[in-house]
């Protein structure tokens, strides 16, 4: 359904997964190539737009960015930057951070993909193969020959 | 025991005490691998839920924190039963939530670490995310509950936080609830309830009780339910017990009914039995229990134990469980365990030993049906863990395009699918070229103290050294020079007077051939260049060989060389001459590849007075002139051609310590080039490192990620300089055999090969 604010804002409603429903700006959720492509296909004018694959939890952070990406100009890109690097921050841990991947890959949000991999990316680097299994929870299911002959193959060309 | 059938096997290791049946899998190779036997699990679970006692889960805390001790009570001889440790999760504090179908959970109580999920047998064990409500003073208090549904077969863990609403002073709860395997805590919304904490949970028919504290609505406790399945919150009649409804009550399921135990004034307990669930009239009084003082509970309690937070929290008595001979487990001030025979209204001390230190019983207990499924249940949990396996395959290689090269090669020793992952070719595209800005990797070749060292270096985001990591160089490739690189591979040539051989190197993969020799002249000079034709995606390597049959070539000399041009192409595995060329080209700095073409400067022709900037397009194999910047009187300056960020650029030197960058805004043309920076770069000495770096040794190498000059002054330093600010810095290369001197190039770190790329 959309409404009009008296700023003359048109509001969207996006429906969550488990059927909560956040009334956003428009022009906060285009930044969602998906919303904007089912705004632009008429999708939002009836009712609300379900998203049957983001979580209330998820989608209400989604938001979040998206406000801020869509209030601050260039000009602010200091700002900005810290103030993802914080959004970040209180996704806490990779399990959070994975949600989020997936709903910026759903919702085709670039920046915070790409903000989120980073994010990933840098928890990985540096780590050893039994950190980053610790870290992801993964079971080491090479046999001691399996390993043996992986670290053989990729026998790392560095000192 | 090896030459009954395996069903047999099965069925006897199903009788196992489930602390036997752990050890069991050490006896050999066989036996640990019946024991991951999903049937094995089954019959187990099924017999010992059915006719065993349950074990005892005691979570001791001093003297050592936070340990758990295991004991069978279905063994008929406790005096002889010890108790056993088992694994406890490293957390460093934990409440024991409850228990539910062989699986654990346990929560911190402050909310400091996550709460996890675990199989005390089998120590595996899982972390559960740290839910979003944020922790505020006005918290009360967190309630857990945890329970697998065997209708839905899902463990859930439901959270009730109870706060004092600010603005409206009014106490509201709200829950939280994860499903093991989802990804995140969902919220249920609030609820007007509030729990009193119970030290084990009550899981009957799906769902978990709690007795509420009264509320302004209510001034009486009441009984509330929480159903796994639909998640809704129920009341359940309370029995009328002890002629008060006001009395103290402790929850417990006693043979299949839900119970509550009331203390009453007198000291005695009594234990009413709902006959029939959720019906009110069907609760009666089916136990009465006398006083009893352990024998235990006359020595004095210890100080330290005193202060434990168990002590603190426990009532008198508690009742745990009802056991497969009629007798009721109680116990007391978590110091004691009893069995109560209401039969003949007899205590008896269950006395086990093996409890660390003089500090002998204070166990909170937690029934837990022995259950080897468990190590299946985690195995399925696990699953659904958010893997990178479970993230689409192109979020999962677009993550890790974005490592650095140094900590791919540790990503595909994790696991299989991992391994999978980093072997993906969509992995190798990206990785040369990359969907977002990544500093590029420095290939320092070193010849100062030992032949051939190779270094590879990271550049972090604030253009440190990241990682510096010596490279094997195999034993067996020649003495080199690296020429240049190009799409994750090196060019290297080895320099002999006469003949110069040229090998390809991937120094991540140590992978290298040489190329097929090629046509040598008298006193030649060679260029060499490498470049990825974009329309075949083939490497080329073109040879430009300076010669001349009257003696050594000198610029500006008499003697102007010819000049010939040799190209490799991968595709035909042969070298191929394309004629003369009329240019002399500058053989450093190595070719600056923009635009599918390779770019070098030339010494004035015969026919212009300055240098001239000549391209060798990969494509059409032909030499073309490339305009040049309009910086003043060009022609007389020293100048070369490099890559910044994709746009080819001049760095112009009109006078020592000065630098002008120019940038060719839009490839060949000639309107396009702006000046982009004017450096000025006065003599730089950096005291920590005691480094004295002429100005006119500076030599641009490329443009960093944060938008920072990388500069190279010949050899000796590396420094960034922020074009914003003005300011320059040295980047130390840290750790011993670093190398002193060493000539930088420009690389992007890849797992390829030619064979890669060409498909051949």
């Amino acid at each position: 359904m959309s409404i009009t604010t008296e700023n003359n804002e048109k509001m969207i409603t996006l429906m969550s997964s488990d059927g909560e429903e956040f009334v956003v700006e428009e022009a906060v959720a285009a930044q969602s190539q998906t919303i904007k492509h089912l705004i632009e296909d008429g999708c939002s004018t009836e009712g609300s737009i379900p998203l049957p694959n983001v979580t209330g939890r998820v989608l209400s952070e989604v938001i979040q960015y998206c406000k801020k990406h869509s209030s601050s100009d260039d000009k602010e890109e200091k700002e900005l930057e810290a103030w993802d690097a914080e959004f970040v921050k209180a996704a806490d841990d990779h399990v959070a951070l994975t949600d989020l991947m997936m709903a910026a890959n759903f919702l085709d949000i670039k920046g915070l993909l790409d903000l989120v991999a980073q994010t990933l990316a840098n928890m990985i680097t540096g780590k050893s193969p039994e950190e980053v299994r610790r870290m992801w929870n993964i079971k080491n299911d090479f046999t001691p020959e399996e390993a043996e002959k992986v670290r053989k193959e990729n026998q790392w060309a560095f000192e | 025991m090896d030459s009954l059938p395996r069903e047999v096997i099965l069925n006897i290791l199903s009788r196992l005490p489930v602390l036997s049946l752990v050890q069991t899998k050490f006896v050999c190779r066989a036996w640990s691998n019946l024991l991951r036997d999903p049937q094995l699990a089954h019959m187990h679970f099924s017999r010992a839920a059915n006719s065993d006692d349950p074990c005892l889960i005691l979570h001791c805390d001093c003297p050592i924190r936070n340990q758990l001790f295991c004991v069978d009570i279905s063994t008929h001889n406790p005096e002889n039963e010890s108790l056993q440790r088992i694994h406890a999760p490293s957390s460093p504090e934990f409440d024991i939530v409850g228990s539910s179908n062989g699986l654990l959970c346990l929560c911190d109580p402050s909310g400091v670490s996550a709460a996890c999920v675990c199989n005390p047998f089998t120590g595996e064990h899982t972390q559960l995310p740290k839910s979003a409500f944020l922790e505020q003073e006005s918290v009360e208090a967190v309630v857990f509950g945890f329970g697998y549904h065997s209708g839905t077969k899902e463990y859930k863990v439901v959270k009730i936080i109870s706060y004092t609403d600010p603005n409206s002073v009014v106490r509201r709860s709200e829950v939280q609830i994860f499903t093991l395997g989802s990804l995140t805590w969902r919220s249920l919304g609030h609820v007007s309830y509030h729990l009193i904490k119970t030290s084990t949970q009550v899981l009957l028919n799906g769902r978990l009780h709690w007795v509420s504290w009264p509320s302004w609505f209510c001034r009486l406790p009441f009984l509330v339910s929480f159903d796994l399945e639909d998640e809704q919150f129920r009341k359940i009649p309370k029995p009328y017990c002890c002629g008060s409804i006001a009395c103290g009550h402790q929850l417990v399921v006693l043979g299949d009914c839900l119970s509550a135990a009331a203390f009453c004034n007198n000291g005695k307990c009594e234990i009413w039995v709902m006959k029939e669930y959720g019906e009110q009239d069907s609760w009666v009084k089916e136990y009465s229990i006398g006083t009893y003082l352990p024998r235990d509970l006359e020595e004095d309690v210890d100080q330290y134990f005193k202060n434990s937070k168990f002590y603190l929290n426990s009532g008198f008595v508690r009742v745990l469980c009802l056991l497969k001979n009629g007798e009721i487990l109680l116990e007391y001030e978590c110091r004691a365990l009893v069995s109560y025979s209401p039969n003949t209204g007899t205590f008896t001390d269950l006395v086990y030993q093996g409890i660390p230190g003089d500090y002998k019983k204070f166990p909170t207990v937690t029934t837990h049906t022995p259950l080897e499924d468990d190590e299946n249940s985690i195995r399925k949990m696990t699953r659904h863990r958010p893997h990178m396996e479970s993230l689409p395959r192109e979020i999962a290689v677009n993550i890790l395009s974005r490592l650095p090269i140094t900590s791919l090669a540790n990503v595909k020793l994790v696991c299989q699918s991992w391994l999978n992952l980093a072997q993906d070719p969509l992995l190798g595209r990206l990785l040369l070229s990359p969907t977002v800005k990544k500093n590029p990797c420095l290939i320092l070749h070193s010849d100062y103290s030992a032949e051939k060292e190779l270094f590879a270096a990271d550049l972090s985001d604030d253009s440190n050294i990241e990682a510096l990591k010596k490279n094997r160089v195999p034993t067996n490739l020649p003495k080199f020079q690296v020429a240049c690189s190009c799409n994750g591979l090196l060019l290297c040539i080895s320099d002999s007077l006469h003949s110069n051989r040229l090998f390809i190197y991937n120094p991540f993969t140590v992978d290298w051939m040489e190329l097929p020799a090629s046509r040598q002249y008298p006193n030649q000079q060679v260029v060499i260049g490498v470049g990825l034709c974009p329309g075949t995606n083939k490497y080329k390597v073109v040879k430009v060989v300076h010669y001349s049959p009257k003696g050594m070539i000198r610029p500006y000399g008499t003697n102007f060389p010819e000049i010939e041009v040799h190209v490799f192409d991968f595709g035909s595995f042969s070298w191929r001459c394309l004629g003369q060329i009329p240019y002399q080209l500058f053989h450093r700095p190595p070719q600056a590849l923009v635009n599918g073409r390779l770019h070098w400067v030339s010494w004035p022709t015969k026919t212009s007075s300055g240098c001239l900037i000549v391209s060798f397009d990969t494509e059409d194999e032909q030499f073309r002139e490339v305009p040049k910047p309009v910086c003043g009187s060009l022609d007389k300056f020293n100048y070369h051609v490099v890559d910044l960020g994709g746009y080819l650029s001049a760095s112009v030197y009109p006078r020592t310590g000065q630098f002008e960058i120019w940038v060719m805004k839009e490839y060949d043309v000639q309107g396009s080039w702006i000046k982009q920076y004017n450096i000025q770069i006065v003599a730089q000495c950096f005291r920590n490192s005691r480094l004295h770096l002429e100005a006119s040794h500076a030599r641009v190498i490329c443009l960093l990620k944060n938008g920072h000059i990388l500069l190279d002054y010949r050899g000796r330093a590396l420094v960034s300089f922020d074009p914003k600010r003005g300011t320059f810095r040295h980047i130390t290369l840290h750790g011993l055999g670093m190398p002193k001197r060493f000539k930088p190039t420009v690389h992007v770190g890849a797992l390829s090969w030619i064979g890669n790329t060409i498909g051949s």
